[in-house]
């Protein structure tokens, strides 16, 4: 059959795209340009994905495999439903998910449709995630390398998609596919792989989200205060900072103090102990859903970041909200982030996450009524 | 297996194997720098003036008129950084290709663009208006490459007098007749793979006693016009590939009822064509249009994979598909911009081609109406 593969230039969409090619289908590479190359790109110094060198690493593999290779060209549409929102989300006081915004609103609507105006079958992409078909329909499994799964990003896919989606590299580890890559001799098997978020390269998510928003619109400095309000020092910027960050307060204290809080409204940070960090629940909003959704107490093993083992808790639905409350606390909730529910590898849904429902306390309760 | 139906000769023409084998013959051959004083530099220097006796002959001009440079932007970069300095007045036509622009920017010239209508037609009194004493240069090419619009040079060229007009003659060699000596203008730009020479090399003709600066000064070849050894098999190619003109031009009324008898199907299969340019006035082999709101890069991606090599309305480099600024420029917005496709027929171009173009755009365009779910064309 005809297949898509989506090439990041990287070396788990060119395996996907071999393998592919090992069985016989039609294979047509598409690489989406998703934003313009950086002075440094363009001079050959290496980006974090999806530079004019990648572009070409990706041209380089279709070559290599004898299949045909398109880029397509989604900067604007990146723009509105990605980097933009993750600059506004910084804006708010959030630590947004881009990756999922990506696989949302680029990869699995707009590029699936284009790969099936191709004649294509279904889109293969290079993630570590895996689609069955189960007794009750089509499900979306986590990876079988647990340091590799990406299934976290991929819990707003709609369960209609399933069927016309592929991941090869589900059941492989990291090095099973290094392996593969250097098998088929593809040019870029011992390429590293990209850590960043494709459009922050190097890390600097605040210098990025100022790039975004213009410097009229980046926030101003503030206050960083504790739980009471009293200010102990000064921040250059809310965006700078996430739930659960240690370094870069510039606060001399005899405690490790950690950022409990950030927030837009009074344009402050707030700083405490590790322990008031700790949630026994969250809020969430704009859920969805993979399997018929929950009714009641649903016990699931819950993610609240990509890096996060899993704790097991219950969800309860409340229309596109959800009340989660975990087995355990769980350290640094940040507001923002996506919530994925697993029933053991699968993923049930997931949804954005509001606030966190924190440990009762005194000192908790009093911030909170100071606050209303 | 399918076969591969070459549709995007304006993009490249397919090669003239004649020219080919002259510069492979060079190659294998023979060598030489043109400047030495010994029998090989002799030599070489033969082959070059032969080449540039063809070239003159091809297009109505004396020899020592034309210079070889490595393509037709090198050529519209000279003519334009040769004739001004930053701050001139310089009158561009809305519909030039991006060399031009970027020549000019470079030239950090004051650039007023002369537009055009919704037909990319472009009059002469659209310039006489722009016009100023301190005009430096005219710009106003003689065939669109996207939308196959011809040009009056001739009247442009009349109606802006003393000013001196460059003119990119990249799309119209081979396709129309060509004769810079009663085109008006005093310098015109030439490509070698348009008509099927090897890409890279081109020349700019500037008429006898106009003087323009060199690009590229280097060791003052091409009589201190062009500097740097000559790419004597490219020369020698573009030599041969001139000397067929004629031939080409011969087959244009052939290519123009293979194109005109496209347009006509294309207008009967789909409800919602639409053409980009003027019918009336355009190359034999140029046929520019849109279906609907179909992306075109979407449409040209099906089609080459059914074996049909078209263009989009876009320039496309390191993989941005920008809106075609000549689709822009004819007034459609940038959605609509990116739905141009670009068909331009050769020499080469048979029936059978034709017609398999229009089976596979069909098909490339239910598919795709399928998917976005589209009303569905009647």
């Amino acid at each position: 059959m005809r297949v898509v593969v989506a090439m990041s230039g990287g070396v788990d969409s060119s395996v996907a795209a071999a393998l592919l090619v090992e069985e016989g289908h039609e294979v047509i590479g598409l690489t989406m340009k998703l934003r313009d190359a950086t002075d440094g790109e363009r001079a050959g110094r290496g980006g974090s994905c999806c530079s004019p060198d990648d572009l070409m690493d990706a041209r380089h593999v279709c070559d290599a495999l004898g299949i045909p290779h398109y880029i397509i060209d989604y900067r604007e549409l990146f723009r509105t439903m990605v980097m933009e929102p993750f600059a506004q989300s910084y804006l708010k006081g959030e630590t947004p998910n881009p990756c999922v915004q990506c696989n949302d609103h680029v990869k699995f609507v707009p590029l699936l449709e284009h790969a099936r105006a191709l004649g294509a079958e279904c889109l293969v992409t290079g993630h570590y995630a895996r689609i069955e078909k189960q007794d009750d329909g089509w499900a979306l499994l986590a990876g079988a390398d647990d340091r590799k799964d990406q299934s976290y990003f991929l819990f707003g896919l709609e369960k209609e998609s399933l069927p016309f989606v592929r991941f090869p590299l589900g059941d492989l580890s990291k090095d099973e596919v290094r392996d593969i890559a250097k098998k088929h001799a593809l040019p870029n098997w011992d390429k590293s792989d990209s850590e960043d978020i494709c459009f922050v390269p190097g890390g600097d998510y605040s210098k990025v989200v100022e790039g975004i928003v213009g410097s009229e619109n980046t926030p101003a400095d503030g206050s960083i205060v504790d739980a009471s309000g009293h200010v102990l020092g000064t921040h250059q910027g809310i965006h700078k900072f996430t739930v659960g960050q240690r370094r870069g307060l510039g606060i001399a204290s005899s405690e490790r103090l950690y950022v409990v809080g950030v927030n837009s409204d009074s344009n402050t940070v707030e700083v405490g102990r590790r322990a008031s960090l700790d949630a026994v629940g969250l809020h969430a909003r704009d859920c969805r859903w993979l399997v018929d959704e929950p009714a009641g107490v649903r016990r699931c093993t819950i993610r609240i970041r990509y890096r996060h083992g899993g704790v097991d808790g219950n969800v309860i639905v409340d229309g596109s909200r959800a009340l989660v409350t975990f087995d355990e606390p769980q350290f640094a909730v940040a507001p923002g982030q996506a919530v994925v529910f697993y029933d053991d590898d699968r993923v049930l849904g997931g949804g954005w996450i509001e606030r966190a429902v924190s440990l009762p306390s005194t000192g908790e309760h009093a911030r909170e009524d100071a606050r209303e | 297996m399918f076969s591969l139906a070459y549709l995007d000769h304006n993009a490249s023409a397919m090669p003239d194997h004649r020219a080919a084998k002259a510069a492979a013959e060079w190659l294998l051959g023979a060598h030489g720098n043109p400047s030495s004083i010994h029998g090989a530099g002799r030599q070489a220097r033969r082959r070059v003036e032969a080449a540039r006796r063809q070239l003159a002959g091809a297009i109505g001009a004396a020899p020592a008129e034309l210079f070889f440079t490595s393509g037709a932007t090198e050529a519209i970069y000279t003519a334009i950084q040769g004739t001004t300095s930053p701050g001139d007045h310089v009158l561009v036509s809305a519909l030039e290709h991006p060399a031009v622009w970027a020549a000019c920017k470079g030239a950090e010239v004051d650039l007023e663009v002369v537009p055009c209508d919704a037909a990319g037609r472009i009059s002469p009194g659209a310039f006489a208006e722009r016009l100023r004493p301190t005009t430096k240069l005219a710009v106003m090419m003689l065939a669109q490459n996207e939308i196959g619009n011809i040009y009056p040079v001739r009247d442009v060229a009349e109606t802006i007098g003393q000013v001196p007009l460059l003119c990119d003659a990249v799309q119209a060699l081979g396709k129309m007749p060509l004769d810079v000596s009663q085109l008006g203008a005093k310098m015109v730009a030439l490509s070698g793979h348009k008509v099927g020479a090897p890409a890279g090399v081109g020349a700019l003709w500037c008429e006898a006693g106009f003087s323009v600066g060199p690009l590229i000064e280097g060791g003052g070849q091409e009589r201190g016009r062009r500097g740097g050894t000559e790419n004597i098999s490219g020369i020698v190619g573009l030599g041969v590939a001139a000397q067929n003109v004629p031939e080409r031009l011969q087959r244009a009324a052939e290519i123009c009822k293979l194109r005109d008898a496209l347009r006509v199907r294309l207008k009967s299969r789909f409800e919602d064509f639409i053409e980009h340019g003027d019918p009336s006035n355009r190359l034999s082999n140029t046929l520019s249009f849109r279906i609907g709101r179909l992306e075109g890069g979407l449409l040209a991606q099906s089609l080459d994979l059914s074996g049909f090599q078209v263009a989009t309305g876009s320039a496309c480099s390191s993989g941005g598909t920008e809106p075609s600024p000549v689709l822009l420029a004819l007034g459609l917005d940038k959605s609509t911009a990116k739905c141009g496709l670009r068909v331009s027929l050769g020499p080469e171009t048979k029936q059978k081609d034709v017609d398999g173009l229009v089976k596979a755009l069909s098909e490339a365009v239910d598919r795709a109406n399928g998917v976005y779910g589209l009303e569905e064309n009647a």
